[in-house]
């Protein structure tokens, strides 16, 4: 049988939880030393460059993960990867900010709509609001930005130190996957 | 005394590179650091140009916003048309609502924010009162068809079913089953049939519940076809019974690994 290795690209501004998500998902993958090895472990340093990391779900079929970071200046580290990705997530940390620039950017850069690239936006450290109305006024902007590029994308709460929330967005993503397949059919039915 | 202040204000075009968005965080942003430090709440409504701000705070805190506000170079048209004093407070904080996008919660809000204001209101001008009709009536087309009344068992039969947006994660829990149904509905008018025949699902009540759940927070609109039926979708093709595009197998092992880790929402099939 061929080999089946999948790419998801995990895009997110300094401290979005990036390098915390792919440990938690590479931590659980059953070949964990080969695993482990080459994930950077970056505790509370700024990762420089991309982090990888890999769930191997079979002997021929692996999950890459790749974390680079959310400036444009890191364009080229964001086209390396970009080919042919099974899934785009883009992680926004709730926080004060109301940084949508950067969002643009990448979303801009990636071009998930027209590239067929099915898209999360993984909303991180939202259990620090204080209320669920400060999340939600964060939600408004966030479609905002989304809506101001014409993207329909879901919002998700995500804790990426938790191995169930980070394997959620593994399962939303095959899920989008599998009914952009069926989107895709159908729309070639029509034309 | 605490005072209540509603304005109405033009969002002007920006003459530097900066978008309309970026125009109106530019605003918002201002505004609510100038209101935290100075203990003023309300809501920062925003239609496409037009912005209508609610005040709530001490009335000299507020002549200081209303300053500010005519001094702005973003901003253009600035009318007050509401100015009251009250004995307690609506808003518990400052928040910004985006109108455009015309999501549910946002009409229910805006539902709120009506009645609260709408007996103080004076306008003085033409342009104020359609200023004040497009932030409180911009009706959008997809939500002005009635949705179905009280569906029974198997309601979805014969409906059309679209969705304009994703329900936010405060509103819904997304599961893969949710998910896949509303990729499919967003942007899209799709036949309930057709959802049926694609079978994305074991049986028809998981579908109906996913719908159910959707309807639940008003993330789907679900009409009735009219009997001559222009849309596409109704013709069905019975070929497509295959999975996605060739990733099956790897979207097999996914779930398989998944489900044993046995994480609650995993799907078996
Ligand atoms: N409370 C909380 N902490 C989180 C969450 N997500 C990540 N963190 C923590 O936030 C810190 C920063 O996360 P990283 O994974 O290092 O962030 P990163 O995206 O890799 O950041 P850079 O490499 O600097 O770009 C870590 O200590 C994480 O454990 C969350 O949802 N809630
Ligand atoms: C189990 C497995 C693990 C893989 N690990 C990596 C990896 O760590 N880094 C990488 O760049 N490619 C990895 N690959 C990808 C292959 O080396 C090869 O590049 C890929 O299958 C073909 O991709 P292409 O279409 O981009 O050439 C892996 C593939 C499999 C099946
Ligand atoms: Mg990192």
């Amino acid at each position: 049988m061929t080999k089946i290795y999948q790419k998801l690209a995990i895009v997110g501004e300094v401290g979005a939880g990036k390098t915390q998500f792919i440990r938690t998902i590479s931590e659980i993958s059953p070949f964990a030393t080969e695993a482990k090895s080459s994930v950077d472990i970056g505790k509370e340093f700024t990762t420089v460059g991309i982090d990888y990391g890999r769930l191997t779900l079979s002997e021929d079929i692996a999950l890459g993960l790749y974390g680079l970071p959310g400036q444009k200046r890191f364009q080229l580290l964001w086209d390396m990867v970009k080919k042919g990705l099974w899934g785009l997530l883009v992680l926004v940390k709730f926080n004060d900010e109301l940084n949508v620039k950067a969002l643009d950017d990448v979303l801009d850069h990636f071009d998930p709509t027209k590239n067929q690239i099915p898209l999360v936006i993984g909303l991180t450290h939202s259990d620090l609001a204080d209320t669920a109305g400060d999340v939600d006024l964060f939600i408004d902007v966030v479609n905002y930005a989304l809506d101001q590029n014409n993207i329909h994308a879901p919002i998700v709460s995500l804790d990426p130190r938790e191995v169930e929330s980070s394997l959620m967005i593994l399962q939303l993503f095959d899920a989008l996957d599998h009914s952009m397949g069926i989107a895709m059919e159908e729309h070639r039915s029509v034309v | 005394m605490d005072k209540r202040i509603a304005c109405l204000c033009t969002i002007k075009p920006s003459d530097t590179n900066t978008s309309h968005s970026e125009q109106v965080f530019s605003i918002f942003d201002s505004a609510r650091i100038h209101n935290k430090e100075n203990g003023i709440v309300g809501a920062f409504l925003v239609a496409d140009d037009t912005l209508m701000q609610i005040l709530e705070g001490e009335s000299s805190a507020l002549a200081n916003v209303l300053y500010r506000v005519n001094r702005d170079p973003r901003i253009a048209d600035v009318s007050v048309i509401v100015n009251i004093n009250i004995e307690k407070r609506a808003f518990s904080r400052w928040s910004l609502k985006l109108l455009s996008e015309q999501c549910a919660p946002h009409v229910e809000y805006l539902q709120k924010v009506h009645q609260l204001i709408h007996e103080d209101a004076s306008f003085t001008s033409n342009l104020d009162t359609i200023r004040y009709h497009k932030i409180f009536f911009h009706t959008d087309n997809t939500r002005s068809t009635a949705p179905l009344e009280n569906t029974e068992k198997s309601g979805f039969e014969g409906t059309l079913l679209s969705m304009t947006s994703w329900p936010r994660p405060t509103q819904l829990r997304l599961t893969a089953e949710l998910m896949k149904v509303c990729q499919l509905l967003i942007g899209h008018t799709v036949e309930y049939q057709r959802l049926v025949t694609l079978a994305i699902f074991n049986s028809r009540g998981e579908l109906d519940s996913c719908l159910e759940k959707l309807q639940e927070v008003n993330a789907v609109s679900v009409i009735k076809a009219k009997e001559p039926n222009n849309l596409h979708s109704i013709e069905t093709h019975q070929k497509r019974k295959q999975t996605s595009t060739g990733g099956s197998r790897f979207s097999q092992a996914l779930k398989q690994f998944i489900s044993g880790q046995g994480i609650k929402g995993g799907h078996r099939q």
